[in-house]
């Protein structure tokens, strides 16, 4: 710890901090344009001037100068003052006053600043800078013209999102920030750069003109896309989303990726329903919520016991909750969630515990098993924040080159399938040495010794990886203190191997990455439930999911909730309209099972219910009040389970290795104009 | 292709970063100029991105990014050859090779460049074509320096 002098106030603060953050902890308020805590300091804007009691320069930049014992720092003074006024004066030379068609103005740093040391004009003229505006790159507009130079895009690109797609081209007066040869941007569209513009050079297009940023309402939500969590902040005017921001605070700290950043507009397709829909003659039509509720009344009273549901891990715990209590209250039917958990339910057998986003930021060795940009880019960040700054090993396995690649100290390119032989092989390589941890094994764990016989059996170059790879990846591994291992969305087979891998070296948590937003809070509520009953079941209750036609053929009663009137839900006796859920309140549990908040951020289309509503109304009907949701605990680590496992013969399909695409293919992200427009 | 074993051979020698002006100088020395497919190259092989080669590049006058006459030109306007009328040496030049600005020749003979000093100001007005030098020049001679490179 060090202590300093702060405008008369000691302040004491960590080696290493910077003046910038001394102020900070002071309440001192310093400008910063090119300044942000995610980043390494740059010191290009010098806004940050403070003045400095003893040196010969006086002046210095306090973002990048680092804090010493003693120091007398003082904030503000007639002098800085002036420096500032000029620092600002000189940036006006080349940012025109465009302020009234500036999709910026409101939340612009740099007019915040001007306004703030009120400089009303310039005393340096010079002819302002005519680049062509970047009209043609998809979903961001590159206005070069207001760039002010900080190099703040270029650097989240490069050091968070690890794209590096913009860069400082040119030099002195005609320096800018440019991509090769003033090409349009083929990235991966998160957005970040956005954000992190303190003026209106990067903008997003699809809130180009759309309102002034003062008259919009902020809602804190919860990304309806993966099941990384992020905080987001949704932002509306006349209960429309405009545009949606990344929150500072929050698991993801900052970062999105370009589904939550662009793929919202989602839920203003076209084909949403928009009225309960009645199949009468073959024909669906629509029909009052209470023509609709009375019919299902009246037929889910004659199937009693003879019902089963489905439920989309896309809803909240409190719709999840609520379905389950209506089946088994009122229906005394089944219920299971329509997407597979058997992955979770894996992960509770081998005892292991959910692992967080914090930890891989502090992993000093990672096993990466797929490639995150595609479905989880978020979590991504957290592996480049952990390589590219805290220097943390990069093991990549995976049948192709990823982008984290490149990152990797070691990459093992397996054949296709072989990622359950490949774990097998390490763990064989770890117990030959006799690397493992013991006494977490004799005290916590059961199960070794079968998974000792197995592994060991292991000999052959099965997963197409060579031996010496093989020991310098476990050796990498069994030496770090840290390590962890990122799945996402595996089979169960890949949880058990993966758990007893982290097992033998004494690790409890396992980062389990999914594509749906709620599928640990399904999980958590409902566990992995067989779907058998569907064949056996004489009515569906369908929501938010779907079934193939064979399924649903000669059932008596389908009634099907959902956003878009699907190919399952035309097969339906009933359709109701559900709301996103970006329209509703309620909880999301994330891959870390940290249960989130989400409001109401977009009103709902005229007509449609959120699933909430629909049962606890049909519930009301059939004279039954639900209970409410209560939180579940979490899962603690107890004891860990050794699962040997083998890989099975896998058939590989003719179209993999998969191409990388940078999003999957589902329900809402093709119905998104800005997701389908950047991944062509 | 003939040209990416070329390039590949130099790329060979990339270890980090702080290799990528040698290479970039050795390749424009081979290919002339650099050009889109070189970056290309260049990215796929060392990792970085484009616009990290790009802006490293633009950053130096050294590197070119338009193709280059077969015969470079170099136009000295130092101190000296500026008072000694390096100017209407240029204009002959310009007249006599019918080139604009930085472009080559149409028949892709020549290409001009002005360069600050060449550094042998006792012979100013001073011009350089590939690596031969030219002093003591008047407009009038710029006609016989040019017939050997055509």
């Amino acid at each position: 710890m060090i202590t300093l002098n702060i405008d008369g106030k000691e302040i004491e603060i960590e080696d290493g901090a910077t003046i910038l953050e001394a102020t900070e902890k002071a309440g001192a308020n310093v400008p910063t344009l090119c300044y942000d805590k995610r980043l390494a300091p740059f010191g290009a804007c010098r806004i940050c001037l403070v003045e400095l009691e003893g040196t010969r320069t006086k002046f210095t930049p306090s973002c990048t100068t680092p804090a010493t014992n003693g120091m007398v720092v003082r904030t503000t003074s007639p002098a800085l003052i002036k420096a500032r006024r000029t620092i600002l004066e000189l940036l006006l030379i080349n940012h025109p006053l465009d302020c009234p068609v500036c999709d910026k103005a409101g939340e612009c740093k740099l007019q915040d600043l001007v306004y703030e040391y009120g400089l009303s004009e310039n005393r340096f003229k010079k002819d302002m800078s005519n680049l062509p505006i970047d009209y043609k790159s998809p979903l961001i507009e590159r206005n070069l013209n207001r760039c002010i130079l900080c190099g703040k895009c270029a650097r989240i690109c490069d050091e968070i999102q690890d794209v590096a797609e913009v860069s400082f081209v040119n030099r002195g007066m005609k320096a800018k920030i440019g991509t090769d040869f003033d090409r349009s941007l083929d990235c991966e569209f998160c957005g970040q750069c956005i954000d992190i513009c303190p003026v209106g050079a990067l903008t997003s297009k699809l809130f180009k003109f759309k309102a002034r940023v003062w008259e919009l309402t902020d809602k804190d939500i919860i990304c309806p896309y993966c099941n990384v969590g992020c905080n987001l902040t949704a932002r509306s005017r006349d209960g429309r989303i405009l545009k949606i921001d990344a929150k500072e605070s929050g698991v993801n700290e900052g970062g999105v990726c370009v589904k939550g950043h662009f793929g919202f507009d989602y839920i203003y397709a076209e084909d949403r329903l928009t009225q309960p829909l009645i199949k009468n003659n073959g024909k669906l039509i629509p029909s009052s919520w209470d023509e609709a509720f009375n019919l299902m009344v009246s037929k889910f009273s004659m199937l009693k016991g003879q019902v089963g549901m489905l439920v989309s891990p896309r809803l909240t715990n409190e719709e999840i909750y609520t379905a389950k209590e209506f089946m088994n209250n009122l229906l005394e039917g089944h219920i299971a969630c329509a997407e597979g958990l058997e992955h979770l339910s894996a992960l509770s057998e081998t005892g292991l515990s959910l692992g967080e986003l914090k930890e891989i930021k502090n992993s000093d060795c990672i096993m990466l098993f797929a490639c995150l940009s595609e479905t989880n880019p978020v979590a991504g960040i957290a592996i480049n924040y952990a390589v590219k700054r805290k220097e943390a090993n990069l093991i990549v396995i995976s049948p192709i080159k990823i982008k984290e690649s490149k990152l990797a100290k070691d990459e093992l390119l397996i054949a296709p399938g072989q990622e359950i032989t490949i774990i097998n092989e390490i763990m064989a390589e770890i117990i030959r040495q006799n690397w493992q941890d013991s006494a977490f094994i004799n005290d916590c764990t059961e199960g070794f010794e079968p998974l000792k016989e197995q592994v060991t059996r292991y000999t052959e170059e099965g997963s197409g990886v060579s031996k010496e790879a093989i020991l310098s990846a476990a050796r990498l591994y069994v030496e770090s203190k840290n390590p962890c291992i990122i799945l996402s969305s595996p089979t169960p087979d890949l949880v058990r191997v993966a758990g007893s891998l982290l097992l033998l070296k004494g690790k409890t948590r396992l980062h389990l990455l999914g594509k749906r937003s709620n599928e640990v809070g399904a999980f958590d509520i409902l566990g992995d439930r067989d779907r058998a009953f569907i064949s056996s079941a004489r009515g569906l209750f369908l929501i938010g999911s779907e079934l193939p036609n064979e399924a649903l053929q000669n059932k008596e009663f389908i009634v099907v909730s959902d956003l878009y009137l699907t190919e399952t839900a035309s097969m339906a006796d009933v359709v109701l309209p559900a709301t996103a859920s970006l329209e509703k309140k309620g909880t999301f549990t994330n891959f870390e099972g940290r249960i989130q908040q989400t409001d109401t951020a977009s009103n709902p289309p005229c007509g449609a219910k959120s699933d909430l509503e629909i049962i606890s109304q049909i519930a009301l009907k059939m004279g039954f009040e639900l209970p409410k949701f209560k939180e579940i605990e979490k899962r603690e680590f107890k004891k860990g389970n050794f699962l040997p496992t083998q890989a099975k013969d896998i058939k590989i399909s003719s179209d993999y290795p998969l191409r990388q695409s940078r999003f999957h293919s589902g329900k809402i992200s093709q119905r998104s104009k800005a997701l389908m427009e950047v991944s062509k | 292709m003939i040209w990416h074993i070329k390039i590949d051979e130099i790329l060979s020698s990339y270890k980090d970063r702080s290799d990528l002006i040698p290479i970039l100088q050795r390749l424009q020395e081979k290919m002339g100029w650099l050009s889109t497919p070189v970056l290309q190259r260049i990215e796929e092989k060392t990792g970085l991105s484009g616009a990290e080669i790009f802006g490293v590049a633009t950053f130096y006058a050294q590197f070119r990014f338009k193709p280059q006459g077969k015969n470079l030109i170099k136009v000295c306007h130092g101190t000296a050859c500026h008072v000694s009328g390096v100017e209407k040496i240029e204009e002959a030049l310009r007249q006599e090779l019918a080139v604009k600005g930085d472009e080559p020749t149409d028949d892709g003979l020549f290409s001009l460049e002005r360069i600050a000093c060449l550094g042998c100001c006792a012979l100013a007005p001073v011009i350089m074509i590939n690596k031969k030098c030219y002093g003591k020049l008047e407009p009038n001679k710029i006609q016989k320096v040019i017939k050997d490179y055509k």
